[in-house]
């Protein structure tokens, strides 16, 4: 199968009101397709609106998601976005309708033989899990996702595989397994009562419904995250260009900052250390184990424990006859009883001589400093520590205050803006990580985390199963559980070796006079024999990677990147641009001006045909950029400009709206 | 078995602390209450004083297994100073000692024993909140101030030198 992107429709939304068509006189779509559009023109609500529509998980947002997409001061009531897409040469669009009175969105499709618009979100069945969010963000991306296969805590390459392969359908087996165990054990009767079995239930069902919530939080919480850090990001860019003339005080605040993370993980070595120290109650005074050891001294002087156990009179008592020979009477017994009572057990023997022997032992070496000493060093190690970072946060502030005030209101209210992003940032990463904990400690009201609520939902299916006396279906549930796991396991290990393989083969043209190999798949990509390679060959094989990996199954996709060299070099740009085109049968990206230099040259030499569109809206800062606009190729939208033409894409000469 | 128990105004009391240490877990947060009880000679038994408690496990974690021995002998010897024992009564100090510790489990405490032990965590979490002007903000202004506290203590307490 073959998808591509014929183009975009945009109306009364954050982005522009445009008509993107990317087709060559209305037939094939061009091989390479730049959008030229200076920041904060609406690329990225451009890409979030493709995703959003394409996906249909714009119909799912809420009320605020909604109206937050209704362009700024405008009051029009609804909004419209439509993409269209070429599926083996037969149409095929998406749109979403935005009611802002309501707050509501609507999903609308179009499919050959569908007799029209339809509502919903209704992709022909064979283009179904292509156009699903999990899948779609392997070809529509920002371009970071290359780079970001690489990163350990990020497992994306891992996930991609799991997007195109269905891996996750191993999920809904196990559910059905589950389910169908359910079923079968729901009437069965058990020797517990009836009550205790529904009330059983009951708490297994709230569990389940528990975890279904955190899922979908944690979900949330990585958007919200993700948003609000890009967010952050953007308007420290626009501060950053706001105080440019201010060099100096940035890189003092850079040097600064460095100090910072440096001081910071001091603090942190040092707190690491003092716990260590501290965790022997002997480092907070040598009067500790002085009094441990005289207290030892005085049991060796009382003779504890006794040679002879309780343990021996014990076994005594049960003979017939005494160690002396006479036969052992009632009387004997007793008296035996009374002497066992007074000298220690062979348990507390035993723990008596290993309490004994530890505090014989705990003495440090001739030399060696004592635990007390060590614990003072360390203690004063983090007061020191403590005062560098302290020191050292304070000069970040400091230049910091000094850029910001440097900038005017206009950055004061934006530094306030990131500052509410970060905290958001941060909300969203303490939830992540409580849903991530593994749950061991106990539990302080509500369960967060999900490792927590599967064992209780496992701990509650087993008292269910025992009770229901369905012990035998359990196991048979449990045997195919782990079949499937490992049919997982194996599926999962094939498909990485192929997919490695595969990479590696294409590596080896692409990169001849470079080369580079792939070792493995280990949630993120691991090179062969060195942790990273230079930039231009982490990116070569990011991307060989994601079109290797989409090509599985004879399928072609369009790849469609925004921002895909922002802060590349020369070198690098240009072995992106002379790649990316041989790699896939369709490249749309968002650029700006200042990403033209290497990397579009690159991209011209590689691409078969090459569409240059430039948009910028039409307000009293952008009225420069009228003089110079071509006699043909230009489209007057609602709210801007929208130029096919490449001499004008070349000399546009505008980064950020308005500048 | 009877397991560790903290007060959960203690578990509270230390949210920051837990948060700030990411090596840390709830008995780090325990131990710094009972060697604070132990040191001082405070306790207070929270179950008989109807305060409410979270049980923990009834083991010491592997991070405490090398102090083991230390934390039990220190509880026979602040028992036994608490009943005024000298420690060359030998019925005496042998009673003490079967009563605290020889159970079977890998704790070495019989029951009371661990009862003990979280009456002196316990009294050891009042001594150390009557010590802060505020809850502690982080990890490492606790470990500061604890590691100072208890040192003092030391000095004063049933492991002063006699």
């Amino acid at each position: 199968m073959k998808i591509n992107i014929a183009g975009w429709s945009s109306e009364g939304l954050r982005c522009p009101d445009v008509d993107v068509d990317l087709r060559q006189d209305g037939g094939e779509s061009y091989h390479v397709a730049l959008l030229q559009m200076p920041n904060g023109t609406g690329k990225t609500t451009t890409l979030e609106m493709l995703k959003a529509t394409l996906s249909g998980e714009g119909a799912s947002w809420d009320e605020t998601k909604v109206r937050a997409m209704r362009r700024k001061d405008a009051k029009h009531s609804t909004g419209r976005f439509k993409v269209r897409l070429m599926v083996d040469g037969k149409p095929v669009t998406f749109e979403l309708e935005l009611d802002f009175v309501n707050g509501r969105a609507t999903s609308l499709t179009t499919r050959p033989g569908s007799g029209g618009l339809v509502r919903g979100w209704k992709p022909l069945p064979e283009i179904r899990r292509f156009v699903e969010s999990s899948f779609l963000n392997l070809f529509v991306f920002n371009g970071e996702l290359a780079n970001e296969l690489f990163l350990e805590d990020k497992a994306k390459a891992e996930d991609a595989i799991d997007s195109l392969c269905q891996l996750y359908l191993v999920e809904d087996i196990m559910d059905f397994v589950e389910d169908s165990f359910d079923t079968a054990i729901k009437n069965a009767t058990g020797p517990k009562s009836s009550q205790a079995l529904l009330a059983l239930r009951r708490k297994r069902d709230e569990l389940r419904v528990r975890k279904a919530k955190l899922q979908r939080m944690r979900t949330k919480a990585v958007q919200d995250r993700e948003t609000a850090k890009k967010a952050s990001e953007e308007l420290q860019a626009r501060i950053t260009a706001k105080t440019s003339g201010h060099e100096k005080d940035k890189a003092a605040h850079a040097d600064a900052k460095v100090a910072e993370a440096t001081a910071k993980a001091a603090v942190e070595s040092a707190r690491d250390l003092l716990l260590q120290s501290l965790r022997n109650p002997l480092s907070f005074s040598p009067a500790i184990g002085a009094k441990l050891v005289n207290w030892k001294n005085c049991l060796d002087e009382l003779k504890l424990p006794e040679a002879t156990s309780a343990q021996f009179f014990n076994d005594l008592k049960k003979r017939t006859e005494c160690i002396c020979g006479t036969p052992m009477t009632d009387v004997m017994r007793e008296q035996i009883s009374n002497e066992a009572r007074l000298v220690l057990s062979s348990e507390e023997t035993g723990a008596m001589n290993f309490i004994k022997s530890e505090i014989e032992h705990y003495q440090p070496k001739a030399g060696e400093p004592s635990l007390n000493d060590v614990m003072l060093d360390r203690l004063a190690a983090l007061s020191t520590a403590r005062r560098d970072h302290l020191k050292a946060s304070q000069d970040v502030r400091t230049y910091w205050r000094k850029i910001v005030d440097a900038g005017g209101e206009e950055v004061k209210e934006w530094e306030k803006q990131q500052k509410a992003h970060d905290a958001k940032c941060g909300e969203c990463e303490d939830l992540i990580r409580d849903i991530d904990d593994p749950g061991l400690n106990v539990r302080t009201g509500e369960i967060f985390s999900l490792a927590r609520i599967q064992r209780e939902i496992d701990d509650a299916s087993k008292k269910i199963a025992d009770a229901t006396g369905t012990e035998m279906l359990r196991a048979k549930t449990a045997a195919v559980t782990k079949i499937i796991r490992r049919a997982e396991e194996l599926a999962r290990r094939a498909i990485k070796t192929e997919l490695v393989d595969s990479c590696n083969r294409r590596l080896r043209q692409i990169l001849a006079d470079d080369p580079i190999a792939l070792e493995s798949i280990d949630g993120h990509l691991v090179l062969a024999g060195q942790e990273r390679g230079s930039e231009a060959q982490t990116l070569s094989v990011g991307y060989t990677f994601l079109m290797t990996l989409l090509e599985r199954g004879d399928n072609r996709f369009p790849l469609l990147v925004d921002s895909p060299v922002g802060k590349m070099d020369g070198t690098v740009r240009r072995a992106v641009g002379e790649l990316v085109p041989t790699l896939c049968s369709q490249f749309v990206t968002f650029v700006i001006n200042t990403e033209r230099p290497y990397f579009v040259p690159a991209l011209k030499r590689a691409a078969r045909d090459v569409l240059h569109l430039t948009f910028f809206r039409q307000t009293p800062g952008t009225q420069r950029l009228m003089a110079g606009l071509p006699k043909t190729g230009v489209t007057r939208t609602a709210d801007g400009i929208l130029v096919e033409d490449e001499a004008y894409f070349e000399a546009f000469d505008m980064e950020v709206e308005g500048r | 078995m009877a397991a560790f128990r903290i007060r959960e105004d203690a578990y509270a009391w230390f949210s920051n602390v837990e948060k700030t240490l990411p090596n840390g877990t709830i008995f780090d947060l325990y131990y710094f209450c009972a060697v604070t009880g132990l040191v001082t000679g405070s306790s207070d038994d929270p179950v008989r004083a109807g305060m409410p408690t979270k049980e923990m496990v009834d083991y010491f974690v592997n991070d405490y297994k090398p102090s083991q021995s230390f934390l039990l002998a220190m509880l026979v010897i602040a028992e036994l100073k608490k009943r005024k024992v000298d420690l060359s009564e030998e019925e005496e100090v042998r009673s003490t000692f079967r009563e605290l510790i020889g159970g079977n489990g890998d704790s070495y405490l019989r029951d009371e024993g661990t009862r003990r032990l979280n009456a002196y965590a316990s009294g050891g979490y009042d001594y150390l909140a009557e010590r802060f002007d505020q809850k502690p903000q982080s990890s490492e202004e606790f470990l500061r101030q604890f590691a100072d506290i208890v040192g003092k203590a030391a000095r004063e307490g049933p492991f002063a030198s006699s």
